[in-house]
């Protein structure tokens, strides 16, 4: 049995990858990951009690917990993990998916930081997905 | 539910037939291929001959992917089509009109240089289907 990764940063775009990941699951009786990448805190993992770490900790798992449920909604029998990564969001993506031998990603076609420029078709993190995956890569928008 | 995968008949277009003929086959769905002969200038004054010869060659095109999918999902029911027209935007039409749930389309090369660029009918693709938009490598 395979298994599909979804990444969430809690944006439009992403929940209804997400959306579209559990689809893809319940056709297919794969499970699913879901994904959520903290960004940048290299310090923060070495300082768990970091007030501003908390913060996004909690952020984090509100995210993923909204997704759970947009999982659910879809079918609930659905295998779904999920999954907290701290990094470069785009780099963690590429290295998780390869690293838990992923048959998929699911990313929305841009995040909450693209959200402001609705000139930009395709998100900065999205765009670094794509060409660093060693798997499909599925756009949902 | 159907899917539908674009090619062009490069290597690329290959693996995504690959892949979607095996997302067709784990979700028990139908799959459509589909090859768009590119032109971009109206057809009221057709060239017969070089249209004959482009339609030839998208037939050749068509036959090389449906040998992909018999070897990779024998048992998917696979349809074809032939269109003419922009490529991304008969894509994007095509897709509307068959009612896909999910397109498959190759990406260009694996250089570095080439690994920066997605191809213009990729991106007008991804911006404008009304459905999610597999990349496959």
């Amino acid at each position: 049995m395979g298994e599909f990764l979804a990444c969430t940063d809690g944006s439009e775009y992403s929940e209804k990858a997400v959306k579209a990941c559990a689809r893809a699951a319940m056709y297919s009786g794969y499970g699913m990951t879901l994904l959520h990448v903290i960004e940048d805190v290299v310090t923060y993992a070495e300082l768990p009690d970091e007030p501003g770490y908390k913060i996004l900790k909690e952020k984090a798992n509100q995210i993923l917990k909204r997704a759970k449920q947009i999982v659910e909604s879809v079918d609930k029998n659905i295998d779904c993990k999920l999954r907290i990564a701290h990094g470069r969001i785009a780099s963690e993506i590429v290295r998780i998916s390869v690293e838990g031998r992923y048959d998929a990603i699911f990313i929305g076609s841009k995040g909450t930081r693209g959200k402001l420029l609705t000139r930009m078709l395709i998100g900065t993190v999205t765009d670094e997905v794509i060409i660093n995956s060693h798997c499909p890569v599925t756009i949902v928008r | 539910m159907k899917y539908m995968v674009c090619t062009d008949g490069e290597k690329s277009a290959a693996k995504a037939i690959e892949v979607a003929a095996q997302f067709a086959k784990i979700s028990n769905s139908d799959l459509l291929i589909l090859h768009v002969i590119a032109s971009e200038v109206s057809r009221a004054t057709p060239d017969y001959d070089s249209y004959g010869t482009q339609t030839q060659k998208a037939q050749t095109i068509i036959n090389k992917a449906l040998e992909i999918t018999t070897q990779f999902a024998p048992e998917i029911t696979v349809s074809t089509r032939i269109a003419v027209g922009p490529v991304s935007a008969e894509i994007v039409r095509i897709a509307e009109e068959e009612g896909i749930a999910g397109i498959f389309i190759g990406t260009i090369g694996s250089s570095k240089l080439k690994k920066l660029l997605l191809g213009n009918v990729t991106d007008d693709v991804i911006h404008y289907a009304h459905c999610p938009v597999t990349l496959v490598r």
